[in-house]
């Protein structure tokens, strides 16, 4: 098996879903992460769905999901000797990454000054909704990934255009507040495992998943820092202050398709070339629409021959055509779509991993990238519940033997 | 974007970035997106600014040899290099990972082209809004009736650049831990498809085909779960655009809930005494929870809420998350840098706060060609003749 970056790492998690992320982000670079559970099982084990959609703790997809890649411990944290084994474990560790709220960490002997007295080169690193202190810890605020991605912003900017109803702001699908922090959890221990070979020293890493949100909003931020306007939001496409046209039009097959107007100049004349060869250029005289900033604000003419053109052809066949003269559009598809796609394919994105729960192997999606010297790689399926408790725990008694 | 959004978090944590432009190809970044301070120029876009603060800029013509030549000798004193071109233009000037391992052995290249450097769509091209729709991140965003809402911005952009980040880290770690360098061919495509919750597993072990909720939560499974419409602020409205978000869940919240909202007599209302029947019973819940938040503002409901133990949240704009939220002031979220001609400006900090190493903001992003003399003077120790000399002959351009 070749090398991987944080090979030699390990990493204690004693996280829910704002941590869970980056624990499996770590791992699949090749670290040794050890997830603490409690006995009964980490809350995302009831969270669905399940495989055959029968719950029970071994059958979340969730927790299949987010969990590869780990090894697995049962403690009872509660219990002094058990709570003695998990500080035992995070001394011995390189990272440890917990989401207890503001302050549990300290009562429980965990809280950094104590955890740095023993293991120095330890980096320790909190993720939580809120961050560890602020008026909103000290009001003890409570959240849900829908209640960070409206409080961190994100949701200002999604949502439909007024004409297709009187409709609230949207949550996109998929717990993207817990990616976010996590995102950011992950960037923060690579900085300080970086930064500690040369200082020898570990450091506490704090973040809060609203604050990551809040840095992850793109134009609605400055257009109120550098405009004071407020954006609106526009079906399928990026709020703006102003309304623009549609750029996500309903193909033949009933499927939709973006096909955003290119900003580069001569992208755009190739857009008109085409559309004039399909007979679908009347009326493309439109000069003003040669200055891409207009074409941002206001769209332009070109768009009524795609709405045309997107009746012609199902949204995958013009998905491919656009690409192939350089247009940057894009089938709206379905995650399982890329299951059996051949590019998908062609990059081995998907691994497949043994799931004993249901006796056959599954498709994972794979790393994110490539890296020709450490190629991150999703290497165990999640743990059972205590799967590994033998040979963790054991490793100390063994150790304590042998002295 | 993706790629100044990755380069952008290395400049915040102390690495001294170089940004590599040219007046032969505008980055659009500085002229088409988004707002600029008076009149639209090439150093008044507000967006550029934010993305490429405390990098250093530069400029050179790569259409030119000479230019190419000079990358070679930035290439040759750096330790990484990050582009987000299409796939294939690096190569096309030599400077695939062969050419420039041969300039400096122990680079670390992070490509991050939309569909990555292989497979049948490698020319494809993309932006944010490309990869969200292709990757599945749209399908799951909206309602379940109606086409999809997507998101409204580009999410892909920041979180590509987050991944472009963690690439370029891990492979600078293990460059310094045994002295190798290596090239990353990072797909956003891949990285948003790995953004997208259970769907592929609910297909492949369930053969369900995934969808879009709304403001609902199936998994977990909570109720209510929504959005809901608030009176506007009084001092100071926007249209009627004011919404907060609530999610009770559990039946401790629930209660609390109900009582808050002066109808304690719904905790035994068989049609929302258990979390099944109040998943049952949502539409009627929600027109119920609707009324309470109509007369109330976001700000309120949310305090309300809070201060009972609801999970509660106002939807806040950007005017609110850099004016009117206590939290994110406490944590400093929105630092302060100087631009020379934009002046002093907000930007998205770091909320990543470390101890020892804390992220650090030094400077705005730079004006075009602002560190030519920095870059190739000091650093590549040409003289100010010969600078003068490449820039009128538009290499240093």
């Amino acid at each position: 098996m070749s090398r991987r970056a944080l090979d030699g790492i390990r990493v204690i998690e004693l996280a829910d879903a704002h941590g869970e992320w980056c624990g499996k982000l770590l791992a699949d670079m090749g670290a040794d992460v050890i997830k603490v559970e409690p006995p009964a099982g980490a809350p995302s084990r009831s969270v669905g769905p399940f495989a055959g959609d029968k719950p029970g703790p071994e059958r979340s997809l969730y927790f299949w999901r987010y969990n590869a890649g780990k090894r697995g411990v049962t403690l009872e944290v509660e219990r002094a000797e058990d709570a003695e084994s998990l500080r035992h474990l995070i001394v011995g560790a390189d990272v440890f990454i917990e989401t207890l709220p503001p302050g549990r960490a300290a009562a429980m002997g965990l809280d950094y000054a104590t955890l740095n007295a023993t293991n120095p080169r330890l980096v320790h690193v909190a993720v939580t909704p809120f961050g560890q202190s602020g008026p909103y810890v000290d009001a003890g605020y409570r959240t849900t990934d829908l209640v960070t991605m409206a409080l961190g912003g994100p949701m200002q900017s999604c949502g439909y255009d007024p004409e297709d109803g009187d409709l609230p702001p949207v949550r996109p699908g998929a717990y993207h507040s817990y990616h976010t922090a996590s995102h950011y959890a992950c960037i923060a221990t690579l900085v300080a495992l970086f930064e500690r070979e040369t200082s020898g020293r570990g450091q506490y890493v704090d973040v809060s998943a609203h604050a990551t949100c809040a840095v992850t909003v793109e134009f609605a931020s400055l257009y109120w820092e550098y405009a004071g306007a407020i954006v609106r939001r526009q079906t399928g496409r990026h709020a703006l202050p102003g309304q623009t046209a549609r750029t996500q039009y309903i193909c033949a097959d009933g499927e939709p398709i973006n096909v955003a107007i290119p900003f580069d100049g001569r992208a755009y004349q190739r857009l008109v070339d085409y559309l004039r060869a399909e007979g679908l250029g009347a009326g493309l005289v439109d000069e003003a629409a040669y200055d891409p900033v207009k074409r941002l604000e206001t769209g332009s003419i070109v768009l009524a021959g795609l709405e045309l053109l997107a009746a012609r052809h199902t949204a995958e066949e013009l998905f491919h055509i656009g690409q192939r003269f350089g247009m940057t559009w894009g089938a709206v598809r379905a995650p399982e779509d890329w299951l059996d796609d051949p590019h998908a394919v062609a990059r081995g994105f998907f691994v497949e991993l043994e799931q004993p729960q249901i006796g056959r192997a599954v498709p994972h999606p794979g790393a994110p990238f490539k890296s020709t010297a450490t190629q991150p790689r999703v290497e165990r399926r999640a743990p059972l519940l205590g799967e590994h408790n033998a040979e963790i725990l054991g490793e100390r008694a063994g150790a304590e033997r042998y002295s | 974007m993706a790629g100044p959004q990755a380069t952008r978090i290395l400049a915040d944590f102390g690495a001294e970035v170089i940004k590599v432009e040219s007046h032969a190809r505008l980055d659009m970044g500085r002229t088409v997106f988004g707002p600029h301070v008076g009149e639209r120029g090439v150093d008044s876009s507000g967006y550029f600014n934010n993305f490429n603060r405390n990098k250093r800029g530069v400029t050179l013509n790569m259409a030119k040899p000479e230019g190419r030549a000079i990358f070679a000798q930035l290439v040759a004193i750096s330790d990484g290099v990050l582009e987000n071109f299409s796939s294939g233009v690096m190569r096309q000037w030599g400077f695939d990972y062969d050419g420039l391992r041969r300039i400096r052995p122990d680079i670390v290249y992070v490509s991050m082209a939309g569909l990555g450097h292989s497979g049948p769509y490698e020319h494809y091209q993309t932006f944010g809004p490309t990869v969200q729709a292709l990757s599945g991140l749209t399908h799951q965003s909206g309602f379940p009736d109606m086409q999809p809402a997507g998101w409204g911005y580009s999410y892909m952009d920041h979180t590509g650049g987050y991944f472009g980040a963690i690439a370029m880290l891990q492979a600078l770690f293990h460059r310094r831990r045994t002295g190798v360098g290596q090239y990353v061919d990072l797909s956003q495509v891949e990285a948003a498809i790995a953004l997208t919750g259970t769907a592929t597993l609910d297909y492949a072990v369930n053969g369900r085909r995934s969808t879009r909720e709304g403001n609902r939560s199936a998994w977990p499974p909570i109720a209510p779960h929504g959005v809901y419409r608030c009176a506007p602020e009084p001092t100071d409205p926007v249209g009627d655009d004011d919404w907060v978000a609530i999610a009770a869940e559990t039946d401790e919240q629930w209660c609390a809930l109900a009582e808050a909202l002066g109808h304690p007599e719904w905790i035994d209302d068989r049609r929302f005494a258990t979390l099944e029947a109040r998943i049952d019973n949502q539409d009627t819940l929600d027109e119920l929870i609707g009324c309470w938040t109509r007369t109330r503002t976001a700000k309120e409901a949310q305090r309300t809420l809070q201060t009972v133990g609801v999970p509660a949240g106002r939807v806040q704009r950007s005017r609110e998350l850099y004016d009117d939220d206590p939290q994110l002031a406490h944590r400093g979220t929105f630092p302060v840098v100087e631009h020379p001609l934009l002046g002093a400006h907000r930007i998205d900090g770091m909320p990543a706060q470390l101890s020892r190493t804390p992220a650090e903001f030094r400077r705005g992003g730079p004006l075009l060609g602002e560190d030519n003399a920095y870059v190739y003077g000091e650093l590549l120790g040409m003289g100010d003749a010969e600078i003068a000399q490449l820039t009128e002959a538009q290499v240093l351009w």
